[in-house]
Protein backbone atom coordinates (compact mmCIF):
# COMPACT_ATOMS: atom_id res chain seq x y z
CA UNK A 1 0.00 0.00 0.00
CA UNK A 2 1.32 3.43 -0.92
CA UNK A 3 2.15 5.79 1.92
CA UNK A 4 0.66 8.69 -0.01
CA UNK A 5 -2.94 7.46 0.56
CA UNK A 6 -2.42 6.20 4.12
CA UNK A 7 -4.28 8.59 6.38
CA UNK A 8 -2.51 7.47 9.58
CA UNK A 9 1.15 8.50 9.95
CA UNK A 10 3.45 5.60 10.95
CA UNK A 11 6.30 5.86 13.45
CA UNK A 12 8.93 5.84 10.82
CA UNK A 13 7.47 8.92 9.21
CA UNK A 14 7.72 11.10 12.39
CA UNK A 15 10.47 13.78 12.35
CA UNK A 16 13.88 12.70 13.84
CA UNK A 17 13.88 15.51 16.48
CA UNK A 18 10.56 14.25 17.85
CA UNK A 19 11.89 10.68 18.01
CA UNK A 20 15.05 11.86 19.75
CA UNK A 21 13.06 13.82 22.36
CA UNK A 22 10.79 10.89 23.03
CA UNK A 23 13.76 8.54 23.45
CA UNK A 24 15.33 10.97 25.95
CA UNK A 25 12.13 11.19 27.94
CA UNK A 26 11.80 7.43 28.11
CA UNK A 27 15.45 7.11 29.20
CA UNK A 28 14.95 9.71 31.90
CA UNK A 29 11.91 7.95 33.31
CA UNK A 30 13.62 4.57 33.32
CA UNK A 31 16.78 6.04 34.83
CA UNK A 32 14.83 7.63 37.67
CA UNK A 33 13.03 4.36 38.35
CA UNK A 34 16.35 2.57 38.50
CA UNK A 35 17.85 5.18 40.87
CA UNK A 36 14.84 5.05 43.20
CA UNK A 37 14.93 1.25 43.34
CA UNK A 38 18.67 1.15 43.90
CA UNK A 39 18.55 3.84 46.63
CA UNK A 40 15.70 2.02 48.43
CA UNK A 41 17.62 -1.25 48.50
CA UNK A 42 20.89 0.37 49.62
CA UNK A 43 19.29 2.40 52.42
CA UNK A 44 17.32 -0.62 53.59
CA UNK A 45 20.52 -2.69 53.83
CA UNK A 46 22.42 0.13 55.61
CA UNK A 47 19.70 0.58 58.23
CA UNK A 48 19.32 -3.17 58.75
CA UNK A 49 23.08 -3.61 59.27
CA UNK A 50 23.49 -0.74 61.77
CA UNK A 51 25.25 -1.78 65.01
CA UNK A 52 23.05 0.41 67.23
CA UNK A 53 21.11 -2.37 69.03
CA UNK A 54 24.33 -4.18 70.03
CA UNK A 55 25.84 -0.86 71.18
CA UNK A 56 22.83 -0.18 73.37
CA UNK A 57 23.23 -3.63 74.91
CA UNK A 58 26.90 -2.92 75.57
CA UNK A 59 25.96 0.40 77.19
CA UNK A 60 23.55 -1.38 79.53
CA UNK A 61 26.24 -3.90 80.50
CA UNK A 62 28.75 -1.14 81.28
CA UNK A 63 26.16 0.71 83.36
CA UNK A 64 25.53 -2.48 85.29
CA UNK A 65 29.28 -2.79 85.96
CA UNK A 66 29.42 0.82 87.12
CA UNK A 67 26.48 0.33 89.46
CA UNK A 68 28.67 -1.98 91.63
CA UNK A 69 30.61 1.17 92.62
CA UNK A 70 27.58 3.33 93.43
CA UNK A 71 28.47 3.56 97.11
CA UNK A 72 31.99 4.78 96.45
CA UNK A 73 30.80 7.27 93.86
CA UNK A 74 28.17 8.53 96.28
CA UNK A 75 30.84 9.05 98.95
CA UNK A 76 33.04 10.89 96.45
CA UNK A 77 30.21 13.22 95.47
CA UNK A 78 29.30 13.94 99.10
CA UNK A 79 32.94 14.50 100.02
CA UNK A 80 33.27 17.06 97.24
CA UNK A 81 30.08 18.77 98.35
CA UNK A 82 31.28 18.97 101.95
CA UNK A 83 34.74 20.22 100.98
CA UNK A 84 33.29 22.93 98.76
CA UNK A 85 31.14 24.20 101.62
CA UNK A 86 33.98 23.87 104.15
CA UNK A 87 36.25 25.88 101.86
CA UNK A 88 33.60 28.56 101.58
CA UNK A 89 33.18 28.69 105.37
CA UNK A 90 36.94 28.81 105.99
CA UNK A 91 37.30 31.74 103.61
CA UNK A 92 34.55 33.72 105.32
CA UNK A 93 35.36 32.74 108.90
CA UNK A 94 37.36 35.29 110.90
CA UNK A 95 40.36 33.82 112.75
CA UNK A 96 40.34 35.61 116.08
CA UNK A 97 42.70 33.14 117.70
CA UNK A 98 45.45 34.02 115.25
CA UNK A 99 44.83 37.73 115.73
CA UNK A 100 44.74 37.48 119.50
CA UNK A 101 47.85 35.33 119.60
CA UNK A 102 49.74 37.74 117.33
CA UNK A 103 48.83 40.70 119.52
CA UNK A 104 49.59 38.79 122.71
CA UNK A 105 53.08 37.87 121.47
CA UNK A 106 53.84 41.53 120.84
CA UNK A 107 53.23 42.43 124.48
CA UNK A 108 56.44 43.37 126.23
CA UNK A 109 57.09 41.65 129.57
CA UNK A 110 56.03 44.71 131.52
CA UNK A 111 52.66 45.01 129.78
CA UNK A 112 49.75 42.79 130.73
CA UNK A 113 46.50 42.20 128.91
CA UNK A 114 43.67 42.90 131.32
CA UNK A 115 40.61 42.61 129.13
CA UNK A 116 39.79 41.31 125.69
CA UNK A 117 36.51 41.64 123.88
CA UNK A 118 35.74 40.24 120.48
CA UNK A 119 32.52 40.97 118.70
CA UNK A 120 31.48 41.46 115.05
CA UNK A 121 35.08 41.53 113.78
CA UNK A 122 36.11 44.17 116.32
CA UNK A 123 38.83 43.21 118.77
CA UNK A 124 38.95 45.43 121.80
CA UNK A 125 41.99 45.20 124.11
CA UNK A 126 42.76 46.72 127.43
CA UNK A 127 46.41 46.53 128.38
CA UNK A 128 48.16 48.03 131.37
CA UNK A 129 51.66 48.75 132.50
CA UNK A 130 53.51 50.85 135.02
CA UNK A 131 55.61 52.22 132.18
CA UNK A 132 54.33 54.43 129.42
CA UNK A 133 57.44 53.61 127.41
CA UNK A 134 56.48 49.92 127.42
CA UNK A 135 52.99 50.79 126.22
CA UNK A 136 54.44 53.00 123.52
CA UNK A 137 56.78 50.22 122.47
CA UNK A 138 53.81 47.85 122.29
CA UNK A 139 51.89 50.29 120.08
CA UNK A 140 54.90 50.67 117.78
CA UNK A 141 55.29 46.91 117.48
CA UNK A 142 51.58 46.56 116.76
CA UNK A 143 51.53 49.13 113.98
CA UNK A 144 54.75 47.76 112.43
CA UNK A 145 53.44 44.20 112.49
CA UNK A 146 50.17 45.30 110.99
CA UNK A 147 51.91 47.09 108.14
CA UNK A 148 53.81 43.84 107.39
CA UNK A 149 51.04 41.30 107.93
CA UNK A 150 47.99 43.45 107.15
CA UNK A 151 46.00 41.81 109.95
CA UNK A 152 43.72 44.76 110.65
CA UNK A 153 42.06 47.47 108.62
CA UNK A 154 42.44 50.00 111.44
CA UNK A 155 43.84 50.37 114.96
CA UNK A 156 42.01 52.89 117.12
CA UNK A 157 43.23 54.22 120.45
CA UNK A 158 40.09 54.47 122.57
CA UNK A 159 41.49 55.69 125.88
CA UNK A 160 44.56 56.07 128.08
CA UNK A 161 43.98 56.11 131.82
CA UNK A 162 46.24 56.41 134.81
CA UNK A 163 45.32 54.61 137.98
CA UNK A 164 46.77 56.48 140.95
CA UNK A 165 46.24 53.65 143.44
CA UNK A 166 47.95 51.02 141.33
CA UNK A 167 50.31 53.49 139.60
CA UNK A 168 49.43 51.93 136.34
CA UNK A 169 48.66 53.19 132.86
CA UNK A 170 45.77 51.50 131.12
CA UNK A 171 45.41 51.61 127.37
CA UNK A 172 42.27 50.58 125.49
CA UNK A 173 42.51 49.80 121.78
CA UNK A 174 40.06 48.75 119.11
CA UNK A 175 41.35 46.87 116.13
CA UNK A 176 39.12 46.08 113.18
CA UNK B 1 -29.68 15.85 34.65
CA UNK B 2 -29.22 12.65 32.65
CA UNK B 3 -28.62 14.63 29.46
CA UNK B 4 -25.95 16.73 31.18
CA UNK B 5 -24.26 13.59 32.44
CA UNK B 6 -24.36 12.00 28.98
CA UNK B 7 -22.96 15.18 27.48
CA UNK B 8 -20.10 15.19 30.02
CA UNK B 9 -19.28 11.54 29.39
CA UNK B 10 -19.19 12.08 25.62
CA UNK B 11 -16.87 15.07 26.08
CA UNK B 12 -14.47 13.02 28.25
CA UNK B 13 -14.51 10.16 25.73
CA UNK B 14 -13.81 12.59 22.87
CA UNK B 15 -10.98 14.18 24.80
CA UNK B 16 -9.43 10.80 25.57
CA UNK B 17 -9.49 9.61 21.94
CA UNK B 18 -8.11 12.96 20.70
CA UNK B 19 -5.17 12.50 23.07
CA UNK B 20 -4.89 8.76 22.37
CA UNK B 21 -4.24 9.26 18.67
CA UNK B 22 -2.17 12.43 19.02
CA UNK B 23 1.63 12.60 18.80
CA UNK B 24 1.97 13.36 22.53
CA UNK B 25 0.44 10.09 23.72
CA UNK B 26 3.87 8.42 23.67
CA UNK B 27 5.02 10.91 26.37
CA UNK B 28 2.27 9.87 28.80
CA UNK B 29 3.85 6.70 30.25
CA UNK B 30 7.32 8.10 30.90
CA UNK B 31 5.77 11.25 32.35
CA UNK B 32 3.72 9.17 34.73
CA UNK B 33 6.81 7.18 35.70
CA UNK B 34 8.74 10.38 36.34
CA UNK B 35 6.02 11.77 38.60
CA UNK B 36 5.76 8.53 40.55
CA UNK B 37 9.55 8.32 40.83
CA UNK B 38 9.89 11.86 42.15
CA UNK B 39 6.99 11.23 44.55
CA UNK B 40 8.62 8.07 45.97
CA UNK B 41 12.01 9.78 46.20
CA UNK B 42 10.62 12.79 48.06
CA UNK B 43 8.31 10.97 50.45
CA UNK B 44 10.29 7.81 51.26
CA UNK B 45 13.95 7.89 50.18
CA UNK B 46 14.85 11.26 51.67
CA UNK B 47 13.26 10.58 55.12
CA UNK B 48 15.00 7.19 55.20
CA UNK B 49 18.27 8.96 54.46
CA UNK B 50 17.69 11.39 57.36
CA UNK B 51 16.85 8.48 59.58
CA UNK B 52 20.13 6.78 58.65
CA UNK B 53 22.11 9.95 59.52
CA UNK B 54 20.36 10.26 62.86
CA UNK B 55 21.19 6.60 63.57
CA UNK B 56 24.83 7.39 62.86
CA UNK B 57 24.68 10.31 65.33
CA UNK B 58 23.08 8.03 67.88
CA UNK B 59 25.89 5.48 67.33
CA UNK B 60 28.55 8.18 67.91
CA UNK B 61 26.79 9.42 71.04
CA UNK B 62 26.42 5.88 72.41
CA UNK B 63 30.08 5.15 71.76
CA UNK B 64 31.04 8.31 73.65
CA UNK B 65 28.81 7.35 76.59
CA UNK B 66 30.32 3.85 76.69
CA UNK B 67 33.83 5.34 76.72
CA UNK B 68 32.96 7.69 79.59
CA UNK B 69 31.39 4.87 81.60
CA UNK B 70 34.52 2.75 81.07
CA UNK B 71 36.72 5.66 82.15
CA UNK B 72 34.59 6.08 85.27
CA UNK B 73 34.87 2.37 86.05
CA UNK B 74 38.65 2.43 85.54
CA UNK B 75 38.98 5.50 87.79
CA UNK B 76 36.82 4.12 90.58
CA UNK B 77 38.49 0.67 90.43
CA UNK B 78 41.86 2.31 91.06
CA UNK B 79 40.67 4.18 94.14
CA UNK B 80 41.55 2.95 97.59
CA UNK B 81 38.22 2.32 99.32
CA UNK B 82 39.75 2.85 102.74
CA UNK B 83 41.01 6.32 101.76
CA UNK B 84 37.71 7.25 100.14
CA UNK B 85 35.85 6.24 103.31
CA UNK B 86 38.36 8.12 105.46
CA UNK B 87 38.02 11.30 103.37
CA UNK B 88 34.26 11.01 103.43
CA UNK B 89 34.11 10.59 107.22
CA UNK B 90 36.52 13.47 107.80
CA UNK B 91 34.57 15.84 105.55
CA UNK B 92 31.34 14.77 107.23
CA UNK B 93 32.85 15.32 110.69
CA UNK B 94 33.91 18.80 109.60
CA UNK B 95 30.45 19.76 108.39
CA UNK B 96 27.88 17.29 109.72
CA UNK B 97 24.61 16.72 107.97
CA UNK B 98 22.74 16.81 111.24
CA UNK B 99 23.20 18.18 114.77
CA UNK B 100 26.31 16.41 116.07
CA UNK B 101 26.20 17.15 119.82
CA UNK B 102 28.73 14.45 120.62
CA UNK B 103 31.18 15.91 118.12
CA UNK B 104 30.66 19.39 119.56
CA UNK B 105 31.13 18.26 123.16
CA UNK B 106 34.25 16.31 122.19
CA UNK B 107 35.66 19.32 120.39
CA UNK B 108 35.09 21.60 123.41
CA UNK B 109 36.50 19.09 125.87
CA UNK B 110 39.52 18.39 123.69
CA UNK B 111 40.25 22.12 123.29
CA UNK B 112 39.88 22.80 127.02
CA UNK B 113 42.18 19.92 128.01
CA UNK B 114 44.86 21.03 125.51
CA UNK B 115 44.70 24.66 126.64
CA UNK B 116 44.47 23.99 130.39
CA UNK B 117 41.52 26.26 130.96
CA UNK B 118 38.76 25.58 133.43
CA UNK B 119 35.45 25.03 131.69
CA UNK B 120 32.39 26.05 133.63
CA UNK B 121 28.80 25.21 132.83
CA UNK B 122 27.75 25.90 129.28
CA UNK B 123 24.53 25.93 127.30
CA UNK B 124 23.38 24.91 123.88
CA UNK B 125 20.54 26.35 121.94
CA UNK B 126 18.99 23.18 120.57
CA UNK B 127 16.74 24.58 117.87
CA UNK B 128 14.42 22.21 116.03
CA UNK B 129 14.87 18.54 116.87
CA UNK B 130 12.88 17.32 113.89
CA UNK B 131 13.02 18.85 110.45
CA UNK B 132 9.72 19.35 108.61
CA UNK B 133 9.37 19.59 104.83
CA UNK B 134 9.32 23.39 104.74
CA UNK B 135 12.48 23.67 106.86
CA UNK B 136 14.23 21.11 104.64
CA UNK B 137 13.96 23.47 101.69
CA UNK B 138 15.61 26.25 103.71
CA UNK B 139 18.54 24.03 104.77
CA UNK B 140 20.39 24.24 101.46
CA UNK B 141 22.95 26.60 103.08
CA UNK B 142 24.92 25.90 106.28
CA UNK B 143 23.17 26.53 109.59
CA UNK B 144 24.65 26.92 113.08
CA UNK B 145 24.34 25.69 116.63
CA UNK B 146 25.17 28.40 119.17
CA UNK B 147 27.00 27.52 122.38
CA UNK B 148 27.81 29.87 125.23
CA UNK B 149 30.81 28.93 127.44
CA UNK B 150 32.26 30.25 130.64
CA UNK B 151 35.98 29.71 131.05
CA UNK B 152 38.65 30.52 133.59
CA UNK B 153 42.33 30.92 132.92
CA UNK B 154 44.96 33.38 131.80
CA UNK B 155 44.82 35.10 128.44
CA UNK B 156 47.43 32.74 127.00
CA UNK B 157 45.31 29.71 127.82
CA UNK B 158 42.15 31.35 126.55
CA UNK B 159 43.91 32.25 123.32
CA UNK B 160 45.11 28.65 123.03
CA UNK B 161 41.55 27.43 123.67
CA UNK B 162 40.24 29.59 120.84
CA UNK B 163 42.99 28.32 118.55
CA UNK B 164 42.09 24.68 119.35
CA UNK B 165 38.39 25.32 118.74
CA UNK B 166 39.11 26.93 115.40
CA UNK B 167 41.39 24.05 114.38
CA UNK B 168 39.14 21.20 115.33
CA UNK B 169 36.16 19.33 113.92
CA UNK B 170 33.29 20.05 113.53
CA UNK B 171 33.96 23.52 112.13
CA UNK B 172 33.30 26.31 114.59
CA UNK B 173 33.46 30.07 114.59
CA UNK B 174 34.07 32.39 117.52
CA UNK B 175 31.21 34.83 117.56
CA UNK B 176 32.18 36.80 120.64
CA UNK B 177 34.63 36.80 123.52
CA UNK B 178 34.48 38.80 126.71
CA UNK B 179 37.52 38.24 128.90
CA UNK B 180 38.50 40.12 132.01
CA UNK B 181 40.24 39.30 135.31
CA UNK B 182 40.95 35.70 134.42
CA UNK B 183 37.38 34.85 133.41
CA UNK B 184 35.81 34.76 129.98
CA UNK B 185 32.47 34.32 128.26
CA UNK B 186 32.74 32.82 124.79
CA UNK B 187 29.98 32.43 122.23
CA UNK B 188 30.68 29.79 119.60
CA UNK B 189 28.77 28.55 116.59
CA UNK B 190 29.22 25.09 115.13
CA UNK B 191 28.26 24.62 111.49
CA UNK B 192 26.12 21.95 109.98
CA UNK B 193 24.53 21.47 106.58
CA UNK B 194 21.98 18.99 105.40
CA UNK B 195 23.34 16.33 103.05
CA UNK B 196 22.16 16.93 99.47
CA UNK B 197 20.37 14.38 97.31
CA UNK B 198 23.01 12.57 95.31
CA UNK B 199 22.58 13.10 91.59
CA UNK B 200 24.98 11.05 89.53
CA UNK B 201 24.67 11.14 85.75
CA UNK B 202 26.34 7.91 84.63
CA UNK B 203 27.66 9.28 81.35
CA UNK B 204 29.39 12.29 82.92
CA UNK B 205 33.03 11.78 83.97
CA UNK B 206 33.77 11.25 87.66
CA UNK B 207 36.43 13.84 88.46
CA UNK B 208 38.91 13.69 91.32
CA UNK B 209 39.20 16.41 93.97
CA UNK B 210 40.65 19.64 92.64
CA UNK B 211 43.72 21.21 94.24
CA UNK B 212 41.73 23.52 96.50
CA UNK B 213 39.53 20.71 97.79
CA UNK B 214 42.59 18.52 98.29
CA UNK B 215 44.29 21.24 100.32
CA UNK B 216 41.19 21.73 102.49
CA UNK B 217 40.98 17.98 103.04
CA UNK B 218 44.61 17.85 104.18
CA UNK B 219 43.88 20.60 106.72
CA UNK B 220 40.80 18.75 107.95
CA UNK B 221 42.78 15.49 108.35
CA UNK B 222 45.34 17.41 110.37
CA UNK B 223 42.71 18.98 112.60
CA UNK B 224 41.01 15.66 113.19
CA UNK B 225 44.35 14.24 114.32
CA UNK B 226 44.72 11.74 111.41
Amino acid sequence: MSNEINLLLGRKTQPPSFLKRRFLFHSLALGLMFIVSFASVVIFILIALTPLPSLKEREKDEMKRLSFYNEMIGELILTKDRLTEVNHILKKRPTYSLTLETVRKLLPASVSMDETHVNEKVLSLTVSSTSLISLDSFLDQLTMTNSDLKLFRSIKLVSILYNLDKSKYTLTLEVI
Amino acid sequence: MNNQLKYLLRKITLGYYSFRFSAYFSYATPLLLLIVGVFIFWLFIIPQLYSWFSIQNEIDSTNRKINIIRQNIAYVENLNKFLVDKDYLTSLNALPGDKDYIGILNSINKASSKSNIILNDYEFNLGQITIDKQSKQKLSSPTSIFIGLSVEGNIENVSRFLFEIEHNLPLAEIKSLNYADGKGEILLTFYLKQLPDIQFIYNKPVTPLNQEQHSVLQSLHQWSGQ
